[in-house]
């Protein structure tokens, strides 16, 4: 054991995962130009393994991992551990933080948008990336039941029987990305809504990946009326399908992954302020209510000045304009290993600067200088 | 150092020195979201048009050029100011190509007259569509306009209110008199009576004319506009700070060199006090942008240049006062140049000093984040251009194994210290982003080239430390590390992704591909060549 740890610590393996992450990161942003930056993040960074072509390699979090195991077993060295090499450690230290954070940031957090035209409220934010399938059950006039399944039980093939659906359904296909085409002919009276009429093609994923429209096609069951079938939708499909089972009502839709929020966000009001007399902007903000318990407390988010809220923080993101009015688009993130980085660049810093302080006067004199 | 500090002090108190009347170079004006003296709008007006900052044929400055022409536009339209660099486009309007390829405003109009369907065409096609001679075209066509329209851009009424968010007004924009307030009127009649005086060429006439502008201006105005700032401006634009400091430089080298040929020590010392006088220049201009602009050194790609060479010059003058040899004044003097020579051929591309869109409007993490991370640039370099005298020396006098022992620890010394900035600095522009979008990275390609420069020096350390580099191998790493810090400087810009592309010019990209090789061909050479003296050496010795 003693012995491992002594291999795994050796700064020899740190070199050789360092070059292969400087190698990971250059084709990554390369790659950056072609797939836009959330793929070539997903394929090179955010992934045990990378593919160069055929050729898997090993992915962005599987070298932090062994660059961490090698840092750790660093700690075990007795070399390590002398007065002079005290600001090493401390270094050490703090990058073993940043990766810990780093890893805590990969795992938990999450992050979305959250639009609103001006004078709306809502209590949830979008995952752009990520789709859901909904089956939102209309049949009570006060309130409707949602029962959504997230993008990634969507496989084809899969056959999901939810509790409080008096149906089953079977996945046929799922496309990130995808396009209608319209059928020669329609199909029988086994198709219902879209898929009558459409074809489901996959299309390539665009380079952002929000502007990518999901598509999916598959089959109810079990409902033991003529609502048995296929069925086809699209994300943001303007006629929604509707679907009757026994006295039920369901509202079927493919959308933009729903995360809800323990509280609401009114917009009150979106402001843009340009430099005088161009169109550059100077700074952009929103003036909202933030609800809780059916209290209001009125909140400015503004350009570098976030509403930090129960773990949750809104950033001020995007608008847009119309002459409906002014829509204004909020990041939320959630991120529970958001303050690693704040403490481990403070104690790196303060690492390095021991370090420097005993070193420079070593490394800057010249021998001439030490002769007299 | 005492002597450092006086140099300071005398050099500092000349700043205070200086003071003068307000003049009609002073006028303020508001250009590109900020009110600034009529001579900087003169400058970067002349500059789209002809490509200079003042107009070389007639020896006419700029602020000359602009109050002739609102003055008298008869005769301003018949002045030859339009400068054509491509053939293609003069042969387009059915002018002739000749020497000087300056064309007036009656030749340009009738030129582009006759191209009224290419240029309708043009405007229809996106940016990224155009061929080089329709851009230039296009170009053209947007100078012609604002230089036809000179009275619509110059906006130099200031609001009614005392609002500084406001937007000023040009003459032409305004209905009628009746619709300026009392304030606004003088201000306005006393600036026009000032150009008719000038046209008069009646000298009384325009200092009066003048003098009661600027009480106007200050009575009325004293809040909204800052009068001394505005000199200050003025000052700088005619000072030309960074030329000075160029020169001090260039002097340095060659006081330098010829220390080498005779009286070593007094010509060193005359060397290192040029350089420090060039650097105080430098420093000098940078604090009178940072007064003017009322932000921190650096914000945009210019400067940064002009703020990498400070960082580099500074090193280089303190590793000479250690060293005493004039390696110190070597480096500095050759970066210094080199980066001002980049620096100026950035400042012909337009106004240097533009405002900045919403999310970098953030003065704070502009003094930490971007001046770290910039400092981090200057030193990495530093090191680099460390690598290069290390491995000159192996080549030239592998012999004298203790000045090459030295400059390795030397060049070790300064990658710790880069290695410190440029972390800091990654850290601290993560931490700006998770302040402003949420999340500390984003593996944007900006952050990513930061990080590439810090995983450099990372490796080059932990390969000194395990020994599998020794001080050749180290000082090959840091040549290398120039190339990194390059691509994560400038290389990024190309990619246009992310966040942080903010300055792009076409040319980048081969000066770019031109410097990578080379240094990727003197590394690697130099090394090689080192090794063999070194092989060479052990051999004779034994």
């Amino acid at each position: 054991m003693r012995s491992i740890i002594r291999k795994l610590g050796n700064p020899k393996i740190f070199v050789l995962t360092i070059m292969w992450m400087m190698i990971l990161v250059f084709v990554g942003t390369i790659a950056q130009r072609d797939m836009g930056l959330y793929y070539a993040q997903q394929k090179y960074f955010s992934n045990w393994l990378a593919w160069f072509g055929p050729v898997p390699v090993p992915g962005g979090r599987l070298t932090m991992l062994i660059m961490f195991l090698n840092m750790i077993s660093l700690l075990f060295r007795h070399t390590l551990w002398k007065m002079k090499k005290v600001g090493i450690i401390i270094v050490h230290l703090g990058a073993l933080l940043l990766l810990i954070g780093g890893g805590i940031t990969a795992w938990f957090s999450f992050e979305g948008n959250m639009v609103l035209d001006e004078g709306d409220k809502s209590n949830f934010i979008v995952n752009s990336q990520q789709s859901e399938l909904s089956f939102i059950n209309t049949t009570q006039p006060n309130y409707d039941d949602v029962i959504s399944l997230p993008e990634k039980i969507l496989t084809n093939g899969n056959v999901l029987n939810p509790n409080g659906l008096p149906f089953s359904i079977e996945i046929i296909q799922f496309h990130s990305n995808a396009e209608a085409e319209r059928r020669t002919q329609p199909k029988g009276n086994f198709y219902h809504g879209l898929a009558k009429n459409f074809l489901l093609l996959p299309k390539e994923n665009e380079k952002e990946a929000e502007m990518n429209r999901s598509g999916i096609l598959f089959k109810i069951s079990d409902t033991s009326s003529n609502a048995d079938g296929i069925y086809s939708l699209f994300l943001g499909q303007s006629i929604p399908q509707t679907l009757q089972v026994n006295d039920e009502i369901f509202t079927l839709v493919l959308r933009r992954e729903r995360i809800y929020l323990p509280f609401y966000i009114e917009l009150l009001d979106f402001k843009r302020v340009l430099h005088p007399g161009t169109t550059i902007p100077k700074s952009f903000s929103s003036e909202v209510n933030l609800i809780e318990n059916d209290i209001p407390r009125r909140v400015m988010i503004k350009m570098n000045e976030p509403l930090r809220h129960e773990n949750y923080t809104f950033f001020q993101a995007s608008f847009s304009q119309s002459k409906s009015g002014e829509t204004s688009i909020l990041a939320v993130v959630k991120n529970y290993g958001r303050l690693f980085p704040y403490i481990s660049s403070l104690i790196m810093s303060f690492g390095l600067l021991i370090h420097l302080l005993l070193q420079l006067p070593k490394l800057l004199s010249s021998q001439g200088k030490k002769k007299t | 150092m005492k002597r450092i500090i006086l140099l300071l002090f005398v050099f500092l108190s000349t700043f205070s020195l200086f003071s003068r009347d307000f003049d009609y170079r002073d006028i303020p004006v508001q250009d590109g979201g900020r009110i600034k003296p009529l001579d900087t709008f003169a400058r970067n007006q002349l500059l789209s048009i002809y490509g200079k900052r003042s107009l070389k044929l007639e020896n006419l400055s700029a602020i000359d050029w602009l109050n002739n022409l609102l003055a008298d536009p008869h005769n301003g339209f018949n002045q030859k100011v339009f400068k054509l660099r491509n053939p293609e486009v003069v042969q387009s309007l059915g002018l002739e190509w000749d020497n000087i390829h300056t064309y007036t405003y009656h030749e340009i109009l009738g030129g582009l007259e006759n191209q009224k369907e290419l240029l309708i065409q043009i405007q229809q096609k996106p940016d990224d569509e155009l061929s080089i001679m329709e851009g230039q075209l296009k170009e053209l066509h947007t100078n012609f306009q604002k230089f036809a329209n000179m009275w619509w851009h110059l906006k130099i009424i200031p609001p009614a209110s005392e609002n500084s968010e406001d937007a000023w007004i040009s003459p032409w924009e305004v209905e009628s008199e009746h619709a300026l307030t009392h304030n606004q009127r003088n201000l306005l009649f006393n600036f026009l009576e000032y150009l008719n005086k000038r046209l008069a060429d009646d000298k009384m006439g325009m200092d009066v004319a003048l003098s009661n502008y600027y009480s106007e201006l200050n009575n009325n105005y004293g809040t909204s506009v800052d009068s001394h700032r505005l000199k200050l401006e003025t000052w700088y634009n005619q000072a030309n700070m960074f030329y000075t400091s160029v020169a001090f430089y260039i002097l340095a080298f060659l006081l330098l060199g010829i220390s080498w040929i005779s009286l070593p020590t007094i010509f060193k010392k005359i060397a290192y006090f040029s350089l420090i006088i060039g650097f105080l220049f430098h420093g000098g201009g940078l604090c009178l942008r940072m007064y003017i602009m009322q932000r921190p050194p650096v914000s945009t790609l210019y400067e940064s240049i002009i703020f990498v060479s400070f960082i580099t010059i500074i090193c280089a003058v303190i590793l000479e006062y250690i060293r005493k040899d004039g390696l110190g004044i070597f480096i500095g003097a050759v970066s210094g140049s080199i980066f001002h020579y980049i620096g100026f051929k950035y400042a012909v591309d337009g106004d240097t000093m533009g405002m900045l869109v919403a999310v970098l409007n953030s003065n704070f993490w502009l003094a930490t984040h971007v001046t770290t991370i910039t400092i981090g640039y200057g030193a990495s370099l530093m090191a680099g251009f460390m690598g290069h005298i290390y491995l000159g020396m192996a080549i030239l006098s592998p012999e004298r194994t203790n000045r090459l022992k030295e400059i390795y620890n030397n060049t070790f010394g300064i990658t710790l210290m880069a290695l410190f900035f440029a972390l800091f600095g990654t850290i601290l522009g993560g931490i700006w982003a998770d302040q402003s979008w949420g999340r500390f990275w984003g593996w944007d390609p900006k952050e990513n080239g930061a990080m590439l420069i810090c995983m450099w020096h990372l490796m080059m350390i932990h390969m000194r430390l395990s020994g599998m580099v020794k001080a050749p191998g180290f000082a090959l790493g840091m040549v290398l590390n120039n190339i990194i810090v390059a691509l994560a400087w400038f290389g990024v810009n190309l990619l246009n992704v992310g966040l942080h592309s903010y300055g792009f010019a076409t040319g980048i990209a081969i000066n770019l591909g031109l410097f990578i090789l080379f240094e990727f061909l003197f590394g690697i050479g130099a090394y090689f060549w080192a090794n063999s003296k070194q092989k060479e050496l052990t051999i004779k010795t034994k």
